[in-house]
Order: structure tokens, then C-alpha cells, then sequence
């Protein structure tokens, strides 16, 4: 065996408990920013199958009546990619076959006209046999000019169904046409109008299968019963009859979805995929990016326990280079000992950490616990982001092993003769070039490389800049000080244990004196102390700051309201008079008349509003509303979009086209609905609901009803069921929701969402413990012989016990409060910047007692990671260290 | 109570490890120590003298046996209880001094008063009263290794003596010192005796520092003969090398 692999095995091996704290504080780091990713992976993936109302494209937008350069407008969109002209209808195919059997009305098929090219590119189909639209154009690819020219023929790709149906291959032909009396119900002018198909009879046109399409996209529509055409051949077939100018839009994952849909709010109705955005609006990304760097707080201190562990031995390995190098091993073959030391160490910390952190990961994800809160959806998913983790993993790995080596070099250079007379690490100067080293190392190196590894989650604004940079100087700031001046550490610790060394002088005299012969090991720990004091510190302001925020619409939105749903569709007039009987009731609101797209509006009748909140306050304001194509949003859609009082909201109507809104006023006070819930939405007038979307405003389903301050919610369950009771049977029992027990439920799902962050916390909680735990049992295992001669001098078990217990004490009150006063500087400002990230009016928390809860928690950390190293300590029986001197 | 021996061993075996079918590291080991006196045991290398200064100090249990400290049966107390009765009954002097590193010398000589549960603060005429006796003042400040071996071994002295303990046991205490600094030392140790009243255990090889006993018993090969004992007063070193001679040690 050589020179290296003894040295690097007997390192190994002679110190079991070193290696073994070293690959768990790392392995537990990987661990913890592995199942971070994998749960955000897999929290985007289990939202994705959801294609939405738009079709298969990320974005399908409208453009408003007299907007004539559409794609101007739309490439001058932020965040707007390519774009394709489509619309869709149902048309009859007829093959030749079905021809010669008498059949001349051919069946029904699904058609969908696009740019085929465009949306090839856009990759919403892809052609699995024949030719691609991006291919050279060959016979039967003429796009037909001449309307009366029947003889041209067209391409087409068709679905598998509409192929297997019909018996169709890449080549064969077949001709599309429009039901004969096609038709649609539209809304005009509050009446639903049946629309027959204007303009001259479309001609039958002749295509031919240039391919057929994968099940994917649109290949999937209706089931693959579909054939797409180019949109100049649908015109040709359908005519102008239900050509509704459309346009299907990729969306430019770069830019933040609001800042789009901002652009797009003046000249378009739009309507956005769900799956297209996940995790991809403010608050979500505000969240999953918060998730990111709680991950990176956890590598650096799980990286943090390596190095703190490597520096506790470094004084051990200074000699051992000098002994070694005295009897005649080369400077190349003890770099060669430490490097393949190290190299054991990280590996099997690297291959731990991987595969840990992805049984952490989907134990989190069995939990619901996802990166966007608590979700029943990632219950049952579990999809490895290999490239992520592998990447995450080799950065450990990496930043690992460049800070386990270098010290060892740097040790490996130190004065043979220096070293074999005992010269400290500190004294031979590696130490400190070490503390600097690692502090750069974590605080520089890992955060750059880290956000090279894992993209942030949108634009990289400001803000989001400036919390990251905030949260880095932070990490810098409790790494980089405490290892670069540690007698201050040790100062402060000292004096915070000054009141217990009165009470307990023994204890006193040895904890003393062990900080302040290892300050770069007090510092160490404090700084670890600190850093998951000041992240919890940081996590309870910001979950405060929502708690307020969400308390305060609660009073606005619901507190002083009965929501009832689930309710069979009824006649309002009766139940209104059956509620008005009461006089607590102040005003019904019906949640029944609502659209979604591009945003829920819903339409509220003034005569009821006009009772309490601003439209009772402000005549000019109900004059507004009750008068004509005015909105009124909520506070939470005005700050997501950007609108402001006076703005003008297009509206996609079914009969009327895109109609303009006038927002006047802003508002919380009326319209919230819990299910399903949203907060952000607008409110129209109910006779401007029935004008454009023929809603009957004198039925409802469900209904939120105001009650006087101090009423008795339960009244209006007596008085709906007693309506209801009368003369109908209910097939479902209609469910009553106080707004008081909206808030409690708001309320416990932000904390319950706030778990994935108490959940790394509690990791990385465990990670600093590991890092205080390490040293203090190095320490402790170091005086071995000392605590013998205590012992044997009468020290009880129990005193000895107490001296590590005050260490602890000292190194938790240290740390617990830097961390406490670092994490209220820093309350502030991630709230302001939270502000624009999430959209969120964010009040400030204030003082809250959660923070002394932390704090605390800090301190009780500090002495549980105690408590093996005394159990330890106390196992070091005292007559072998008696014996040995 | 006087009448109490201040150390007694009663039939005393000790094994080592789990297999009682070695021999044992001591075989029915008997003797007194009475009120203050000075007792010197003899033996050479390996024949079980630390083993028994271990036992006899409550920091390891016989096999059998029992060890009376003042007339307390070590065999019938708990750890707990034998940790208290070294804290106030026994101090002791190391061949290797065996001070803390980190503490001053003051620090380290007022250890037992630490132990105890007292300040420092409030002890400190006394530490400085047993600096100077021990020609150590002025050093109160110093760290151990700043010192030399006699001096560290007069600290590991004024700490034995700090916490007013009875019985002071000593484990070649000049065995790591010149002939000049161990003459002192064993000079200081004859005077604690006699001075102070306390009852001293001295375990070494060195026929110069046994004549300084009231009595010498050799221990061979883990069994002490109580036939085989000098004593004093006023030995001769000559007559110690003979006894050793005639042991064959």
C-alpha cells in the first residue's frame, strides 16, 4: 500500500467520528438543495397536463375591433414570441371512397386553419409521418387564389383518429366543407340570437393528406379527429361566417407573465394557459425563488460543517505534515494523501446527499408539500430532474473539495521544523488564510456558481436582484465575519456566559476557557447559529407581513359576509325578500353571473352595492357603475396588472366582440367569492352582464350576504333554508361559509403553504446543529485526557456536563441574537422588494413575538447539539486519561 | 472517628477485561492507611501500583474487594457518590503534573475550590497564600507550559492542597523531575504531612523518595505481603535499596 493511500485511510479511519459529521454535513447540504429542485420540478410538471380554454398554445389573444396592424401590435407586446393567425370549426370530410358509396355530405370532422409553418415552429403540432409545412412545397401545396377554383387542391395534416377513421395516408386526397346549416347562439344586446352563416356559399375544397400528425398538441384535439389546414384554405371553406380573428401566441419564458399581460391589456382580450404559467406569476415566483435560495443557504452551511470540521483538525495536521515530510515523504505525496482523503470524503457525501435529497424529495412530495405551497396534485408525482441534481450535486461536490484541499496544501507548505515542534495552524498562518478562504469560497464563489446552475425564476428584475444580493451579503456577512475576526465572537460569547459563571464558577472557568482557546470554532458555530436564526427571523416577517396583509383584506373582502354556494339555480326575488325580512341584512351579492377570461369579472347588481363600502360613500362613483361599461377591480388585480383608475380593460364578449371597460374605482369591498377563490377580479354592473353575456340576473346559485356589524351569521342559514325548505327537495345540501372562518381558513393555508420553507429551515436548523455539534465533540474529544483529570480530581460528570451545556449557551445566545438583530435589518427589506415582486401590498409585521420564539430556538438548538458531545465526553473513562498524562 | 483509618483495602482483585481466567492485575490487596500518615508503596513496572492509586481514588472499581475512604465503603456507593467523596476527601499529585493547559496557574491551583462550586473571585488570599508557600508567586498568571517541571509540579501540589482534601494521593510525583526540584518536592510533601496532619499515599520506584515515608510495602506482581514492609521513622535509603534487593525488584 503507498505512502498516499495509508495516510489517507488511517486519517480516515483513526477519526470515525470527524469523517463521518464531515460527509454528513455535506451530504445533508446536497441533500436538502437536491429535494428543493426536485420538489419544484415536480410541482410545474404535475400542473402541466391543464391545456386550458386556449387551446394548445400558451397564450390565445383577440385583438380589438380596429386594430389593423395585429402583428405590429402584438410584436411590440413584451414578452410576445411568435404568433400564429388560427380558428377552429367543425367541417365535413368526404373521401372519394365515401363518394362512390353515396355519401355526399361527407362527416364530421374537427378543423383547425393555421400558419402551418408558424405553428410547426411554435411546436403546436409535429408531423410523425409524410411532409412537415417546412418542407419544399410539391404538388397539391397550392394555397387556392381563386375562390371559384374548386380544382386546386390544398395540403392538410390529419389527426391518427380522422386518418384511421377514414382510411387516410400522407398522399390521398379528400374534400372539406362546412355543415350545410351551420349555425351558433350569440349574444346581442342581452338576447340570445341564433346566427346563421352569412356571406356568398363556400366552396368544397380538394386537399391532400401531406402528413399526419403526432398525438401531441393539436394533434390531440377532439380526440385526434381533427384535420389542420392553412388558414387561407379555411377561409375558402368556412367564408367569413364564424372567422373570429384569433391568434395563438408563444410566450417568452424570459419575461414576467404580468409584464405581458400589462402589454397586452390595451389592444387585446387574451386568454392564458394555465399549464403555460405555473409558477410563473408574481407571488409564485416570489415564493419558488425564496425556495432556491433557502436550498443555497442550506448547501453553504452544509459545505459550512465540512470546512468547520476540516479547521478543527487542521492544528492535528499541521504536525502530522511535519512528521511526515521529517521521515521522508514527498510534498507531492502528502498532497496526494489529502487530496484522495478528501476525494473519499465528498464522493460518498456527493452519492448520500443525491440520493438522500431525492428520498427527501418525494417524502416531501407524498406530504404535498411543493415549492408553491401545500398541493394535493404532487401527491403522486415523482419525476427526477437529473440534469438539475446532478449539477447541484457536482457543486457541492466541487466547492467541497477545492475548500477541503486547499487548506491541506496550505498545511502541506508549513515549516517542517515549526510543525514538529508542535506550532499551531494558526501560528503557521493556514488558518487564517483558511477562515478566508472558506469565507469567500461560500459567501462568493458558491451563491455565482449556484445561480449559474439554477436559472431564477423570471426576469431577473431589480428587485429580484436585490433580494438575491441582499441574501447573499447576509450569508457573507455572518460567514465571512465571525471566521475572519473570531476573538469577537468569543468576546461576546464570553460575556453573555458571565451571569452563569456567578451560579456555576466550575463550569464557568472551564467553558471560558475553552472558547477562548478555539475562537474560530465558537465563531464557526456561532455564525451557523446565526445564519438559520436570521433566515427564520427573515421567514416569520415575511409570513407575518402576509398574514397582515391578509387579515386586513379579509376585514374588507369577507369578514362582515355569508357566503352561501351549492345552492340549486333559484328565483333571487323571493329569497332577497326572505332576507330582507331581517334587518342585520345589509345587501346580497350574487356570485352566479361571471366570466373568466382574461380575468374572473363578475356582474353585481349597484341597487344592492350601493348599501355599504365606497359606493356608499360615493354617489359620483354609483352613478358610474350603474350607468354603462364601467369596472371596478379588486386591489389584487389592479397591483398584478398595473391598472390604475381611468384605465381601459378590453373584454371579449360572445356577441359583441371586444368590448372597452372603464375601470372606475378600485376596490375589495364587494365581489369575493371563496369558491373557487380568487382575489383578483373585476365587477361590472348586472345589466351590463345581461347586455353582453345574456346572464338571467333573476337567478343565483350563490350568493355572499352583507350583514350589520355584530349580527348573528347563523340567521341567514335560517333564512335560506327556510326559503329553500319550502318546495324543494335538495340534492345537495347548500354549504354556508361565516367570513370569519374565510379568515381562519386564509389564515392556516399561508402557514400551512410556508411549511416547504419550515421544512428546509428545520433542515438547515439541523445542518447548524450538525456544525456546532462537530465542534464542540472535536473540542471535547481533544481534552479528553483534561476532562479525565477532572474527573479524577473530583469533577462530577454532571459538572462537566454543565461546562459544554454554557458553551453551548454562550455560542446559542451569541448567535441567536446576531442572527435575531441581522434577520430584523433584513425583515424590511425583503418585504419592500417582496412588494414588487409578488404584487402584494405587504404591510410591515412589527415586532412579533414569533421572532423571541426563534431566538430562542436558537438558544435550544445550541445546547441539544450538546448533547452527544457530553455524552461522549463522559464516556472517556478517566482512568485512561489519568494513565496517558 | 479518628480511629478511622483514613484508607483501607479490603481484599482487593482486579481484572482487566471481562476474562477472569488471566491473571489478575491485583490479588488480595490489603492495607491501612491511618490518619495522618505517610505511606510509600513499592513496586517495579506493571506489578499494579496506578491500578491501585485508580481504585483507591473511586475512578475505577475493583473486581472485588472494597476501598474504605474514612470509612466510607466505595464498593456500596454509586458513581455518583464516589465522585463526591474524591471531591472532598482526595486530592491528588500526577508523575506528568496533569495541569489544564488552558488555565492560568491560579486558575489551575484553584480548581478544586471550582469543583467545589466556589468562586475564585472569593478565594483568591488563599490560592495566593499556597503560590507563595510553593515559591510559585508571582507565576499566578503564567500558563503551565511557561513553567519549568518543578514548578508545574508545585502547582499540581498547592492545587492538591487547595481543596483542604484529607487523604493526598501521589503517583511518582519526581518521576518526571531532576533529582534537585524532586528532593523538593518530596520535602513538601513530608511537610504536608506533618504540618498539616494529612494522610499522604506515595506510589514510586525511587528508594529516595520512599525513605521519606513512615512505612514502605512492596507490591509484586499485584499482591501486597504484609510481611514484607519497612518502617520508619527516619528510613535509610539503604535499607529501602536492601529490601528491594532481597524482593528482587
Amino acid at each position: 500500500m503507498g505512502v498516499v493511500t495509508s495516510v489517507a485511510k488511517a486519517s480516515l479511519l483513526r477519526r470515525p467520528a470527524r469523517a463521518l459529521f464531515a460527509i454528513l454535513g455535506v451530504a445533508f447540504g446536497i441533500a436538502v438543495v437536491v429535494s428543493v429542485f426536485t420538489v419544484d420540478h415536480n410541482t410545474i410538471l404535475s400542473s402541466q397536463p391543464d391545456r386550458g380554454r386556449g387551446g394548445p398554445a400558451d397564450l390565445e389573444v383577440r385583438p380589438t375591433p380596429g386594430l389593423t396592424d395585429v402583428r405590429s401590435a402584438l410584436a411590440s407586446v413584451p414578452g410576445v414570441g411568435r404568433s400564429t393567425a388560427v380558428f377552429q370549426s367543425d367541417g365535413r370530410l368526404l373521401t372519394a371512397a365515401m363518394a362512390q358509396a353515396g355519401e355526399f355530405l361527407g362527416e364530421g370532422v374537427r378543423v383547425v386553419a393555421v400558419e402551418p409553418a408558424i405553428a410547426e415552429q411554435m411546436g403546436l403540432m409535429r408531423v410523425e409521418s409524410g411532409r412537415s409545412p417546412s418542407q419544399a412545397e410539391g404538388p397539391g401545396d397550392a394555397v387556392p387564389s381563386d375562390p371559384k377554383d374548386d380544382s386546386v387542391v390544398a395540403r392538410a395534416w390529419v389527426g391518427r383518429r380522422t386518418a384511421e377513421r377514414h382510411g387516410l395516408g400522407p398522399g390521398d386526397g379528400f374534400s372539406l366543407s362546412r355543415p350545410r346549416r351551420a349555425s351558433k347562439k350569440e349574444c346581442v344586446e342581452g338576447e340570445v340570437v341564433e346566427v346563421r352563416a352569412q356571406g356568398p356559399q363556400p366552396n368544397r375544397l380538394n386537399f391532400t393528406v401531406a402528413g399526419l400528425l403526432a398525438d401531441e398538441k393539436i394533434g390531440t384535439t377532439s380526440g385526434g379527429d381533427v384535420v389542420v389546414v392553412d388558414i387561407r384554405s379555411g377561409e375558402r371553406v368556412f367564408g367569413q361566417a364564424f372567422r373570429i380573428s384569433k391568434f395563438w401566441v408563444e410566450r417568452d419564458p424570459e419575461v414576467d407573465v404580468e409584464r405581458m399581460q400589462a402589454g397586452l391589456a390595451k389592444d387585446f382580450a387574451y386568454d392564458l394557459r394555465r399549464g403555460a404559467v405555473v409558477g410563473q406569476a408574481a407571488d409564485e415566483r416570489a415564493f419558488r425563488n425564496g425556495v432556491r435560495l433557502s436550498g443555497l443557504m442550506a448547501l453553504a452551511l452544509g459545505l459550512f460543517v465540512i470546512f468547520h470540521t476540516l479547521s478543527m483538525s487542521l492544528i492535528e495536521r499541521v504536525r502530522e505534515v511535519g512528521i511526515l515530510h521529517a521521515l521522508g515523504t514527498s510534498r507531492g505525496q502528502i498532497a496526494g494523501a489529502f487530496f484522495a482523503e478528501a476525494l473519499v470524503l465528498v464522493s460518498l457525501a456527493g452519492a448520500l446527499g443525491l440520493f438522500g435529497g431525492l428520498g427527501l424529495g418525494k417524502l416531501m412530495l407524498s406530504r404535498g408539500i411543493s415549492s408553491l405551497g401545500i398541493t394535493e396534485t404532487v401527491r403522486h408525482s415523482f419525476d427526477v430532474p437529473w440534469g438539475q441534481a446532478l449539477a447541484l450535486t457536482g457543486l457541492g461536490v466541487g466547492v467541497a473539495l477545492i475548500g477541503s484541499v486547499f487548506p491541506l496544501l496550505r498545511a502541506r507548505d508549513a515549516d517542517t521544523v515549526e510543525a514538529l515542534r508542535g506550532a499551531k495552524a494558526g501560528e503557521a498562518g493556514v488558518a487564517k488564510g483558511f477562515h478566508l478562504f472558506v469565507a469567500f469560497l461560500l459567501a462568493v464563489v458558491l451563491p455565482v456558481v449556484f445561480f449559474g446552475v439554477v436559472d431564477l425564476v423570471g426576469e431577473g428584475s431589480r428587485e429580484l436582484v436585490g433580494v438575491i444580493l441582499l441574501a447573499v451579503g447576509v450569508l457573507a456577512l455572518l460567514i465571512g465575519t465571525p471566521l475572519v475576526v473570531p476573538g469577537v465572537m468569543v468576546r461576546v460569547s464570553r460575556w453573555l456566559a458571565v451571569p452563569f459563571e456567578r451560579r456555576y464558577p466550575f463550569a464557568g472557568l472551564l467553558a471560558g476557557r475553552a472558547m477562548a482557546v478555539a475562537p474560530a470554532r465558537i465563531a464557526a458555530s456561532v455564525a451557523a447559529i446565526a445564519l438559520v436564526t436570521a433566515a427564520a427571523v427573515g421567514l416569520r416577517g415575511m409570513t407575518g407581513s402576509l398574514l397582515l396583509e391578509t387579515e386586513r383584506w379579509v376585514d374588507e373582502a369577507a369578514v362582515s359576509k355569508v357566503f352561501v354556494d351549492r345552492m340549486p339555480l333559484i328565483d333571487l326575488a323571493p329569497l332577497r325578500t326572505a332576507l330582507a325580512a331581517h334587518p342585520e341584512v345589509l345587501a346580497i351579492e350574487v356570485g352566479t353571473h361571471r366570466i373568466d377570461a382574461p380575468f374572473r369579472i363578475l356582474g353585481l347588481d349597484p341597487e344592492e352595492l350601493q348599501h355599504f363600502g365606497p359606493l356608499a360613500e360615493d354617489p359620483e362613483l354609483l352613478r358610474v357603475f350603474r350607468g354603462g361599461q364601467a369596472m371596478l377591480i379588486s386591489g389584487r388585480l389592479a397591483k398584478q396588472r398595473g391598472i390604475e383608475v381611468g384605465d381601459r380593460v378590453p373584454v371579449d364578449t360572445p356577441g359583441s366582440g371586444v368590448q372597452s371597460f372603464r375601470v372606475a374605482g378600485i376596490t375589495d369591498a364587494y365581489g369575493y367569492f371563496p369558491n373557487p377563490h380568487e382575489r383578483a377580479y373585476g365587477l361590472v354592473a348586472m345589466s351590463t352582464m345581461e347586455r353582453f353575456f345574456c346572464y338571467d340576473g333573476e337567478r343565483a346559485d350563490s350568493l355572499a350576504v352583507t350583514l350589520t356589524p355584530g349580527a348573528d351569521p347563523f340567521l341567514v342559514e335560517a333564512a335560506v333554508m327556510g326559503h329553500l325548505a319550502g318546495d324543494l327537495k335538495l340534492p345537495v345540501k347548500p354549504r354556508f361559509l361565516a367570513g370569519t372562518r374565510i379568515r381562519e381558513l386564509e389564515l392556516f393555508d399561508i402557514r400551512r403553504d410556508f411549511l416547504v420553507f419550515d421544512v428546509i429551515l428545520a433542515l438547515a436548523a439541523i445542518l447548524a446543529g450538525v456544525g456546532v455539534l462537530n465542534g464542540q465533540l472535536l473540542s471535547g474529544l481533544e481534552r479528553a485526557g483534561e476532562l479525565g483529570i477532572l474527573r479524577a480530581l473530583g469533577a462530577s460528570q454532571r459538572q462537566i456536563a454543565g461546562s459544554v451545556l454554557l458553551e453551548s449557551l454562550a455560542v446559542g445566545l451569541t448567535g441567536g441574537a446576531l442572527g435575531l438583530l441581522l434577520g430584523l435589518a433584513l425583515v424590511p427589506a425583503v418585504i419592500s422588494s417582496l412588494r414588487v415582486l409578488s404584487g402584494l401590498e405587504l404591510p410591515l409585521p412589527g415586532l412579533l413575538p414569533s421572532f423571541l420564539v426563534v431566538a430562542a430556538g436558537a438558544v435550544v438548538l445550541a445546547l441539544v447539539a450538546g448533547i452527544y458531545p457530553i455524552w461522549r465526553m463522559n464516556r472517556s473513562p478517566a482512568v485512561r486519561a489519568v494513565r496517558g498524562g | 472517628m479518628v480511629d478511622t483509618p483514613a484508607l483501607e483495602a479490603q481484599q482487593v482483585y482486579k481484572f482487566f477485561g471481562r476474562d477472569q481466567a488471566q491473571a489478575p492485575i491485583l490479588r488480595e490487596v490489603s492495607f491501612t492507611l491511618g490518619r495522618g500518615e505517610f505511606l510509600c508503596l513499592m513496586g517495579p513496572s506493571g506489578s499494579g501500583k496506578s491500578s491501585l492509586l485508580h481504585l483507591l481514588s473511586g475512578i475505577d472499581e475493583p473486581t472485588s474487594g472494597d476501598i474504605r475512604l474514612l470509612g466510607h465503603s466505595l464498593a456500596s456507593s454509586s458513581a455518583k457518590q464516589r465522585t463526591r467523596l474524591r471531591q472532598e476527601s482526595i486530592a491528588y499529585v500526577f508523575q506528568f503534573f496533569n495541569l489544564l493547559p488552558n488555565l492560568t496557574v491560579t486558575e489551575n491551583v484553584g480548581l478544586p475550590l471550582a469543583i467545589a462550586g466556589k468562586r475564585l473571585a472569593h478565594h483568591r488570599d488563599e490560592v495566593e497564600a499556597l503560590l507563595e508557600r510553593f515559591g510559585i508567586a508571582g507565576r499566578g498568571a503564567a500558563l503551565p507550559h511557561e513553567l519549568s517541571g518543578g514548578q508545574m509540579q508545585r502547582v499540581s501540589i498547592a492545587r492538591a492542597l487547595a481543596g483542604g482534601q484529607e487523604v493526598l494521593l501521589c503517583d511518582e510525583p519526581t518521576g518526571n523531575l531532576s533529582q534537585k526540584a524532586g528532593t523538593e518536592i518530596m520535602e513538601t510533601l513530608r511537610e504536608i504531612c506533618d504540618n498539616d496532619g494529612r494522610s499522604v499515599l506515595l506510589v514510586t520506584h525511587n528508594p529516595r523518595d520512599a525513605a521519606y515515608a513512615d512505612r514502605v510495602q512492596f507490591l509484586i506482581d499485584g499482591n501486597l505481603d504484609p510481611a514484607n514492609q519497612l518502617t520508619g521513622p527516619n528510613l535509610a535509603v539503604e535499607a529501602v535499596h536492601e529490601a528491594l534487593a532481597a524482593l528482587q525488584i
